[in-house]
């Protein structure tokens, strides 16, 4: 018996078939991202300022250090190298800075992209206590709209605040409102607000240190360093020691409130890698043992969250301009595979 | 024309075919049992039954050849970020062919799933990558299955059977010269490659009880398979370059990696359909699957490096003295139970022209427990709507002594929102939020011939 197939069906069949041709296309996925890095620096078209090293985000040619943003401002010290300043022979470990006046804060005003351009000075030393330099700025918005700036110096840890992010610092009080003990030098004050309480993180010199205070100008100094470094959370290789925080307070799409705290991680070379240390109640830390940053010597973090998962690290990489040491100001992004994309 | 058929199933049967499954676990198979829900173990009769269950291909005495085209498009994300989860689609087909020993009846049945794109998607990523564990990598495979039937009582189908699929090997060998100071200039190296997918075969066997008209039961084993990438790579080579009174080391390098590609774990579903009056079919099933069998997708690797290195460079060379090898953690999935309810209504049924609706639901809870450690292996619960029409044709004289009949369906994959907290507040991915949706639409033409 013959049986009679409909000619659409092989026709189907065939054009059916047809369809198997295809292609294999692998794309980068974007992944959530947990603020732990690795940052790459920024691209020229992410920050509109050229130059090298990658990823500066402020071309100046004064000597500059210890970025921070807040409200979309950037913060930091900056002095210019003084007029008469003869370079080194041998090469300095680091910025020396009694080739330069004396360190001022900065402000520069938010730009169109991530980098910007060099701003007007907001406090410079005028205290007593403050020796001849205010420097690590830590700029905290505040609910009213204030802003609140505290600062080292050489006698400890000092207060301002403005009526805005953009308006003029005034300081709070005649002296610091944290003080070096014995022969310690007090730096890189670090302030976040969580549930109520204030939490100043600050390099003492031997390590991190915490504050803990109401107001968030009357602090009380927990005692001893926090057990951040090598031999005490994580066995780092290298490491000598943990400094400079930058803490900020990160919400995971869970709900859960963290504590980022950045951190310096200083080697036997003498150079150092940004680490990270997180915490859910800013007491207890949980150490990253890699740096976030792969640039070599990366030092003063300054981290900004985006959203709840692209980060910036504004941060600074050695340079060399008129035969000073000096650093740079550049910025990483985090996770890689994110791109900032601005408008011509 | 049936012995061309029966030839096809027994080489099908006996050859080492190399494609492997499963859209159609996940995403159904033929537009009428997807529209149901895939609740159809105990009343299908079409080509589907090759998935559905095998005992279904004797349950009508028509020679049946089908032909369908299915789709999907996948909206998945994490973090609000969407996941980009390539859509699947492709062709599905089989054919069903009665006969007789003697009084006993007989059915050969073939089902195959063809991807467009590809014919089956090898991934391995990063260990700790976040992924969608059932709809990244796991759809893209083609499934063929061989069945045979047999209908030993007129109340008793009984059906089994060989699905297949392929697992692929692969060695790469390196031999010759490595330059140490210019290797990418200078070096000379050979290399053999040798690829295989090799077959996997694992079987599928139903039963059918159908006491009378109105309600019949099924029972369907699936056994499982798991496919793995095994990739070595052998290099022994010299190294050049090092300077005229160096004597060239040695470098010998084995690697060596496995991973599951993709796991089915056997299941068992039970099955009943009634029909309570001439126009209306009510399906209802459950399926235990074993998922809590499932190691993990995560690869093992092993690697040797030996390079004999001269006094003269230890200095500048240095060795690891081992390189550790990497073990992932197991995925301690749960097994699962997934019901499932499909309808059917004969909107309008005449001699010569029927016209049904349908409609079909099923949930499955997930297997993955929470991901709380380095690892990210994405799933959430998945409720599916499934909808559906067919026409069936009758009067094709003199065309077709048979029938036609034209089916679609419309499912909607609802995955609700899970959440994950991680144990390390380090970790590189830190805590997410997955959830999604996923449309499948397929159209699936039959003709049966008396």
């Amino acid at each position: 018996m013959t049986r009679r197939v409909p000619s659409w069906t092989l026709a189907a069949v065939v054009l059916a078939s047809c369809g198997t041709f295809g292609t294999e296309e692998l794309e980068d996925i974007d992944q959530p991202h947990n603020g732990v890095g690795p940052f790459r620096p920024a691209g020229r078209e992410e920050t509109g300022v050229s130059g090298s090293p990658p990823g500066r985000a402020l071309s100046v040619r004064q000597a500059v250090a210890t970025p921070m943003v807040s409200e979309g401002h950037l913060f930091y010290v900056a002095a210019n190298p003084l007029a008469d300043v003869v370079p080194p022979e041998e090469p300095t470990d680091g910025i020396d800075w009694s080739l330069f006046e004396p360190r001022r804060i900065f402000r520069s005003e938010p730009g169109e992209r991530l980098g910007f351009s060099f701003g007007e000075p907001v406090l410079e030393a005028e205290e007593s206590w403050e020796g001849d330099g205010v420097l690590d700025p830590w700029v905290v918005p505040l609910p009213d709209g204030r802003s609140r700036l505290y600062y080292a110096a050489d006698g400890g840890i000092g207060v301002a605040e403005a009526p805005s992010v953009s308006g003029a610092f005034t300081r709070i009080g005649d002296g610091p409102i944290l003080s070096a003990e014995g022969s310690e030098v007090l730096r890189r004050p670090s302030v976040i607000e969580r549930e109520g309480a204030w939490l100043m993180y600050f390099d003492t010199g031997a390590g991190i240190a915490l504050a803990e205070s109401a107001d968030g100008v009357s602090f009380t100094r927990m005692p001893g360093v926090l057990p951040l470094g090598r031999g005490q959370l994580r066995d780092v290789p290298d490491e000598v020691r943990v400094g400079g925080p930058a803490a900020v307070v990160a919400e995971t799409p869970s709900g859960r409130r963290i504590v980022r705290l950045y951190l310096e991680s200083h080697r036997e070379d003498g150079t150092s890698a940004i680490s990270l240390a997180a915490s859910l109640d800013g007491r207890t830390f949980e150490r990253l043992e890699r740096p976030v940053v792969e640039a070599d010597d990366a030092a003063e973090p300054g981290p900004v969250i985006v959203d709840r998962r692209v980060s910036l690290l504004y941060h600074t990489v050695p340079r060399v301009q008129s035969d000073l040491e000096m650093r740079a100001l550049v910025v990483g992004i985090a996770p890689r595979t994110f791109q900032f994309v601005f408008e011509e | 024309m049936r012995a061309l058929v029966v030839l096809v199933c027994g080489c099908a049967v006996l050859a080492p075919v190399r494609v492997a499954a499963q859209a159609m676990e996940t995403f159904g198979m033929g537009s009428r049992a997807t529209a149901m829900g895939g609740a159809v173990t105990a009343d299908v009769r079409d080509f589907s039954a090759n998935f559905y269950n095998p005992a279904g291909l004797v349950r009508s005495d028509e020679l049946r050849i089908a032909i369908g085209y299915m789709g999907t498009a996948a909206d998945m994300y994490v973090n609000d970020v969407d996941s980009s989860i390539d859509s699947v689609h492709g062709i599905v087909a089989g054919f069903v062919v009665p006969g007789a020993f003697g009084d006993v009846e007989f059915a050969f049945g073939l089902g195959v799933h063809l991807n467009d794109e590809r014919v089956s998607r090898s991934r391995t990523l990063p260990r700790t990558q976040p992924r969608w564990e059932f709809y990244d990598n796991r759809p893209h495979r083609t499934f063929l299955a061989a069945h045979l039937a047999l209908r030993p009582l007129d109340w008793l189908l009984v059906g089994g059977g060989i699905a297949f699929q392929s697992i692929s090997s692969t060695t790469l060998e390196l031999r010759g010269s490595l330059d140490f100071a210019n290797p990418a200039g200078r070096s000379r190296l050979e290399h053999d490659l040798v690829g295989n997918l090799e077959t996997l075969r694992y079987p599928q066997a139903g039963v059918q009880i159908v006491p009378n008209d109105r309600v019949s039961f099924g029972l369907v084993y699936r056994g499982e398979y798991r496919l793995s990438n095994d990739l070595g790579a052998e290099g022994l080579a010299d190294v050049t370059g090092l300077g005229p009174d160096v004597v060239p080391p040695d470098v010998y390098v084995l690697i060596h990696t496995v991973s599951v590609n993709s796991f089915s774990p056997q299941q068992l579903s039970f099955g009943a359909s009634v029909t309570p009056f001439d126009r209306l079919t009510l399906n209802a099933e459950v399926t235990w699957v074993d998922w809590s069998d499932y190691e993990t997708s995560i690869g093992a690797s092993d690697v040797i490096l030996t390079v004999d290195i001269p006094p003269e460079l230890s200095d500048l060379i240095s060795v690891p003295d081992s390189i550790n090898s990497t073990r992932p953690i197991q995925a301690k999935f749960r097994d699962r139970w997934v019901p499932r309810i499909g309808a059917e209504l004969a909107l309008v049924d005449t001699p010569a022209f029927e016209l049904d609706a349908r409609a079909g639901y099923l949930f499955e809870s997930t297997p993955a427990p929470a991901q709380t450690g380095r690892y990210n292996l994405i799933d959430t619960d998945r409720h599916v709507l499934s909808l559906g029409a067919g026409v069936i044709l009758r009067d094709l004289e003199p065309t077709v002594d048979g029938f036609l009949t034209l089916d679609a369906h419309f499912q909607w994959s609802i995955l609700p929102e899970r959440v994950m907290s991680k144990d390390s507040l380090v970790d590189t991915y830190g805590d997410y939020r997955a959830h999604g949706q996923i449309f499948a639409a397929g159209l699936t033409a039959e003709v049966g011939f008396e």
